[in-house]
């Protein structure tokens, strides 16, 4: 199978990038995107030059760590799968693929298709996880959760963090990434007492982290590797905005020293 | 105060703004469409529909604030929005395709400042009189017959009719989800449809006010 690249090559933040052609006739229709790259770094390796950088770990579609755009996709043209499980064979013989890194300015690039999405961490430090120590698991069914509830969870819960959702965003919006993890726990028992809490402190950390604002356009599902569904946003408007009108974490409780001389008035 | 500065700081927030304007204008546009099909029942109903919202001054004027100030709301957010667009993404894609996006998704914009410059342009024509040949306050129809015997202020209301109803398309789904309504999938894809109707209803009878007063100017004139 021949194919063209056209790659995003960056040395380094500071330097500017360009798109750079590669051919190859190496190919064959039953590799991903990754064997690709591979492939084509092998030969520039021969040739003496600087491979292409890109992310991968599992190269099975569990663990979020690979991810670029293929000809204006995020992941490239499937759904429900990233960049690892897109195979040749979805493209046609001789066609010129345009492989560029996933933009958005809260993922700075840090060297061609490699970028820093360490912001989609900090929007979980911010209130994704449930305080309380649940120990180790329950006897099944000491408390019961309705089938659709965990269903939705379990949905919410399939994010690995890849990123794709803000890259396809015509906003670079986290809102389908920040609303999954506030569905998952806001779907479940255990994450209920923060569930007001959460959805505030995830979002204004969605917001200084620097991305942008949700239209609905229903871009991040469709490229969304393990298909969430747009009703993620819908539940993290719910929860966020519910919060800010009942007034959630606006009365901290006093703290007074002990030993602080008593007040007289 | 502070919670209204803290409000606007995070994007939901201003989405929500946003959509709870759009409700308002949305309402409105329906509440306004219904008055001006009396159009069709001639012109005794429709002035006689012009001089019962003009009885009330205090309701009238009540009402036009707060239209106006939920179209401010609507047109200053979204700018400031689409502002951030470019403050998110500062290096643009070389290449870059919307694969889900609706036709009203992608052009919210471009129909939103066909909007604005209409309604400033409607309500110079028909409220305050302006560019209009021959106005006189109160007989509606023959303002709306003068006003659209000529081709160029029907053609520009039948164009922002159209960008109406692509605007509204994504309009009346979106600012449900701004707004937490939360659906199962099924249900969604009713509301999806439910907008696309509501859009094409409001743009297809509002174009036909100017588009019959054209056809039957252009009769008589034969």
């Amino acid at each position: 199978m021949r194919l063209a690249l056209e790659v995003w090559r960056q040395r380094s933040p500071e330097t500017p990038g360009r798109f750079v052609r590669y051919e190859t006739t190496e190919a064959s229709p039953d590799m991903s995107l990754l064997e690709l790259l591979d492939v084509v770094n092998e030969g520039l390796v021969r040739k003496g030059e600087e491979p292409i950088a890109f992310d991968s770990d599992c190269r099975e579609g569990i663990c979020g760590t690979c991810g670029f755009m293929v000809n204006g996709l995020a992941h490239g043209p499937l759904q429900g799968a990233a960049a690892c499980q897109v195979y040749l064979r979805n493209f046609r013989d001789g066609e010129t693929l345009w492989i560029e890194p996933f933009r958005a300015k809260a993922f700075p690039l840090l060297k061609d298709l490699v970028l820093n999405r360490s912001a989609l961490d900090r929007i979980i430090a911010a209130g994704g996880y449930v305080t309380v120590n649940t120990g180790n698991a329950p006897e099944a069914n000491t408390s019961t959760i309705r089938k659709d509830c965990a269903e939705q969870a379990m949905d919410a819960a399939a994010c690995i963090a890849c990123g794709a959702c803000v890259a396809a965003c015509p906003n670079a919006s986290a809102a389908l990434f920040t609303g999954a993890k506030i569905t998952h726990l806001g779907n479940l028992p255990e994450g209920q007492p923060e569930r007001g809490r959460r959805a505030l402190r995830m979002v204004r950390a969605a917001a200084a982290e620097g991305f942008g604002h949700c239209t609905f356009a229903g871009e991040c599902e469709t490229a969304c590797p393990k298909s969430i569904p747009l009703q993620v946003i819908t539940q993290m408007n719910h929860d966020y905005l519910a919060a800010r009108l009942s007034g959630e974490g606006r009365a901290q409780p006093r703290h007074i020293e002990p030993g602080t001389p008593k007040r007289h008035r | 105060m502070a919670a209204t500065v803290k409000l606007a700081a995070t994007s939901v927030a201003k989405k929500a703004l946003m959509a709870a304007s759009g409700v308002v204008l949305t309402a409105y546009v329906v509440l306004h469409l219904a008055g001006n099909l009396l159009y069709f029942a001639g012109p005794e109903a429709l002035d006689a529909y012009s001089a019962l919202l003009h009885e009330n001054p205090a309701l009238l004027w009540s009402a036009r604030t707060v239209l106006f100030a939920s179209f401010c709301i609507h047109v200053v957010v979204a700018l400031d929005l689409s502002m951030r667009r470019q403050v998110a993404r500062p290096i643009s894609y070389g290449r870059y395709e919307r694969a889900a996006s609706s036709l009203g998704a992608r052009t919210m914009l471009w129909t939103g400042l066909v909007l604005l410059g209409f309604v400033i342009y409607h309500v110079l024509h028909l409220t305050l009189g302006l560019f209009h040949p021959a106005y006189s306050p109160g007989r509606v129809y023959s303002n709306v017959s003068v006003a659209f015997s000529s081709i160029v202020p029907t053609v520009i209301y039948v164009v922002s009719m159209i960008a109406l109803g692509m605007h509204v398309s994504h309009g009346a789904l979106a600012m449900t989800q701004s707004l937490g309504l939360t659906l199962q999938r099924d249900r969604l894809r009713v509301l999806r449809r439910l907008a696309a109707v509501l859009a094409l209803v409001v743009a297809v009878s509002l174009a036909a006010i100017p588009i019959t007063a054209l056809a039957l100017s252009l009769l008589r004139g034969r």
